[in-house]
């Protein structure tokens, strides 16, 4: 009894902050979104979110953004496993290699940039490489391919941080684990799937809510590579929450704030019930 | 047991206390009945005029206070002010005037402006109506303000915005030199181009510096629809491309000092020019003739001081101060008094300030200017788009003096990017 209560002194702080912090604002946000103006507001019911729904550019902004996401998050996670497990499995090198999957999250995002630049820019190696070979010269920060690249910035940059989460979950694994199953007979991918994979399922969970943040906040480098207006391939929800913010549009960015809370809120929803029915299924089965 | 229960209903009771808190804290402030804050948001270029007319503001009334905030020319320090004036406005809390100067499309750098794209702001709810003001006001139905260009300040039928100065380009042109005869601009450049008299061609050498301005205006935000003719833009920069490269040479090897060329309206008719220059408003390329806003007041919609506000932005055009003055010429203490123009860069919005915004002209010359004012068919708002046409099309007039050089691609994709530009502006 006396843990709990403590409990929840300690989470005391964290909880008030987030109150004022970010309850408080959502509050707000979840008024400007049925309501028009400034200062005085007057109420106008769903107009907003209806406004926002037949929005062509915010609808590419969800699509792009949902599409970005399902390309980056399982690519990203999964190749940092796979690297996480190698790493494990390495006898030599992995303090080296544990500090270089750091550096893409330590070089400034604007150097980044400009080697994105410098690869697949319009005077970039990439097109000089396929004027020797003949092909054609294009700018490929300024076609649907910038897509790709912003996937590739993204894997980059991230995975050798996911690497270094998993990496630091495998390393509390104890080693009897995997000398019992080779002493019975499990090979590597046995082992894999019934030691390394179950005990990674809660930090593997955990990495999926953070890359899905990251990928949300992803906006600087699209920015940096095509601007406010960059090709519609890479015309996130940030753009559309920037670009409204920038002419003072709040109505439209707290209706579009709002719809993404919501839902976030619903597939977090599914994804509990998903967990309750399968846990009942086991429990039960 | 119960101590413990007390802390977890102690600690609830703090939760919910600074919920309210922060709640509250958003509230508007109550404001001193007995004097008003008039809070006026401007850039630098016009500082020193706003800060005449809050003197004047004080000066009549006493029950008013105006605190002007000047948006820091410094880049940097510039944009941390914007984007802190921006939440300010998203909670209510923004300045009652804005006085705005938008930037030329061909400014060496790119100033970051407060209210980003004037069409969208419009839309926004953040600027007020000021239809219920000038209903009232018998300045609208007597005053010479060009109703074209007041036409670019609305949205869904209210008006939103005041231009205060504009600009537009002309040919000033001599007693004997041919008249320009055609109605949209791809007739004049096929003139020039027929034409035996060199000084034409002069001008209408890197006709490209003013290709932002070819088709305008180049979106319709009310109906989201694009109006930029990619295909008749970059038929008109080959062309114009293509004179440039005819003449280049002959052009350049002339006398600097006497070459033609078009002007702005300002260059070309505020100065103290004694002699008839003729002056002809270079056509769109569908005929209009059009002026770029240069300076323009709006009022916040979270202002409680709407009136005030529309006043304050009222004192540039009206003549409430030039009356204030004739009738109060003996007092001691003198207010500053406004000839119905803001802005002394650029030309103003109404007939009757022309005089001496021109610094009291020959009859001829202001005749001249009046009539170019008047023939005015609209204006419109420079964004960033205008600036990537202009800042592409002049690297390709770069890259067009290369020997071998083939501009046709790299125009279709100027004119693609720009198209998409405006179809994701008028769509967001």
């Amino acid at each position: 009894m006396r843990k709990r209560n403590s409990g929840f002194l300690l989470a005391f702080p964290a909880l008030a902050g987030f109150l004022v912090f970010y309850f408080v604002p959502f509050l707000i946000t979840v008024w400007y979104s049925v309501s028009f103006g400034i200062g005085k507001r007057e109420f106008v019911g769903m107009a907003n979110f209806q406004d926002v729904f037949e929005n062509e550019m915010f609808l590419l902004a969800v699509k792009n953004t949902l599409r970005y996401m399902i390309v980056t998050v399982p690519v990203t996670l999964l190749g940092a496993m796979v690297l996480s497990v190698l790493l494990q499995n390495a006898v030599k090198g992995v303090r080296f290699f544990q500090l270089s999957f750091l550096y893409p999250m330590i070089l400034p995002i604007a150097s980044v940039v400009l080697g994105v630049q410098f690869l697949w820019g319009e005077s970039g190696i990439w097109n000089k490489v396929a004027e020797l070979l003949g092909g054609e010269a294009k700018n490929w920060l300024d076609s649907p391919a910038a897509f790709w690249v912003l996937c590739i910035l993204y894997c980059w940059r991230f995975t050798g941080y996911y690497v270094l989460i998993y990496f630091a979950r495998l390393q509390m694994v104890p080693k009897e684990y995997y000398e019992y199953a080779t002493l019975f007979g499990a090979g590597k991918v046995q082992s894999f799937r019934y030691i390394t994979w179950p005990m990674l399922i809660p930090t593997f969970i955990f990495t999926i809510v953070l890359s899905v943040m990251n990928a949300f906040k992803c906006y600087r480098e699209a920015f940096l590579l095509g601007g406010n207006y960059p090709d519609d391939s890479i015309y996130l929800l940030q753009h559309f929450m920037n670009n409204n913010f920038q002419n003072l549009n709040y109505q439209k960015i707290s209706a579009a704030a709002v719809s993404i809370v919501v839902a976030l809120v619903l597939a977090a929803g599914v994804g509990y019930v998903l967990y309750l029915i399968v846990r009942r299924g086991k429990k039960y089965g | 047991m119960r101590k413990q229960h007390v802390i977890r209903k102690g600690a609830a009771l703090i939760c919910v206390c600074a919920l309210t808190a922060g709640l509250c804290g958003c509230g508007t402030e109550e404001k001193s009945e007995e004097k008003k804050t008039l809070r006026v948001v401007t850039d630098g270029r016009l500082y020193e005029e706003v800060k005449f007319a809050g003197r004047f503001l004080e000066g009549v009334d006493s029950a008013i206070e105006v605190e002007i905030h000047k948006l820091p020319d410094d880049k940097e320090k510039r944009e941390i002010e914007i984007q802190k004036l921006r939440t300010e406005i998203m909670a209510g809390k923004g300045p009652d005037v804005y006085i705005m100067v938008p930037e030329p499309e061909n400014t060496v750098e790119e100033v970051m402006p407060l209210l980003e794209n004037p069409y969208q702001t419009m839309q926004s709810g953040a600027l007020a109506s000021l239809d219920e003001f000038m209903e009232k006001d018998s300045y609208w139905e007597e005053s010479t303000y060009n109703k074209n260009i007041l036409k670019a300040g609305q949205y869904d039928g209210r008006q939103y915005i005041i231009p205060m100065s504009v600009e537009y380009y002309v040919l000033p042109r001599a007693d004997n030199m041919e008249k320009m005869t055609g109605d949209t601009l791809q007739e004049w450049l096929a003139q020039a181009t027929d034409s035996e008299d060199f000084r034409l061609k002069q001008a209408f050498y890197n006709l490209e510096v003013q290709s932002a301005r070819w088709i305008q205006p180049a979106a319709d935000y009310e109906t989201a629809k694009v109006k930029f003719d990619k295909e008749q833009w970059k038929e008109l920069a080959q062309d114009s491309l293509r004179f440039d490269a005819d003449v280049g040479e002959e052009v350049i090897s002339s006398d600097i000092d006497s070459r033609y060329g078009f002007e702005v309206s300002t260059a070309a008719l505020y100065s103290d020019k004694q002699s008839t220059i003729n002056p002809q408003i270079v056509p769109d390329m569908e005929g209009r003739k059009m002026a770029s806003i240069m300076s323009y007041g709006a009022v916040g919609m979270s202002s409680d001081l709407k009136q005030d506000a529309y006043d304050f932005l009222m004192l540039f055009l009206n003549d409430r101060s030039q009356e204030y003055s004739r009738e109060h010429s003996d007092d001691s203490m003198i207010l500053p008094v406004f000839w119905g123009y803001l802005d002394y860069a650029y030309a103003p919005v109404q007939e009757s300030a022309l005089e001496a915004w021109m610094h009291y002209p020959s009859d001829e010359i202001l005749q001249e200017m009046r009539g170019s004012l008047r023939e005015l068919d609209g204006a419109f708002f420079l964004t960033s788009v205008e600036r990537e046409m202009f800042e592409g099309l002049v690297q390709i007039r770069w890259k067009a003096d290369y020997p071998d050089y083939d501009w046709s691609e790299d125009l279709d994709k100027l004119a693609d990017n720009v198209w998409n530009t405006y179809k994701m502006m008028v769509s967001e």
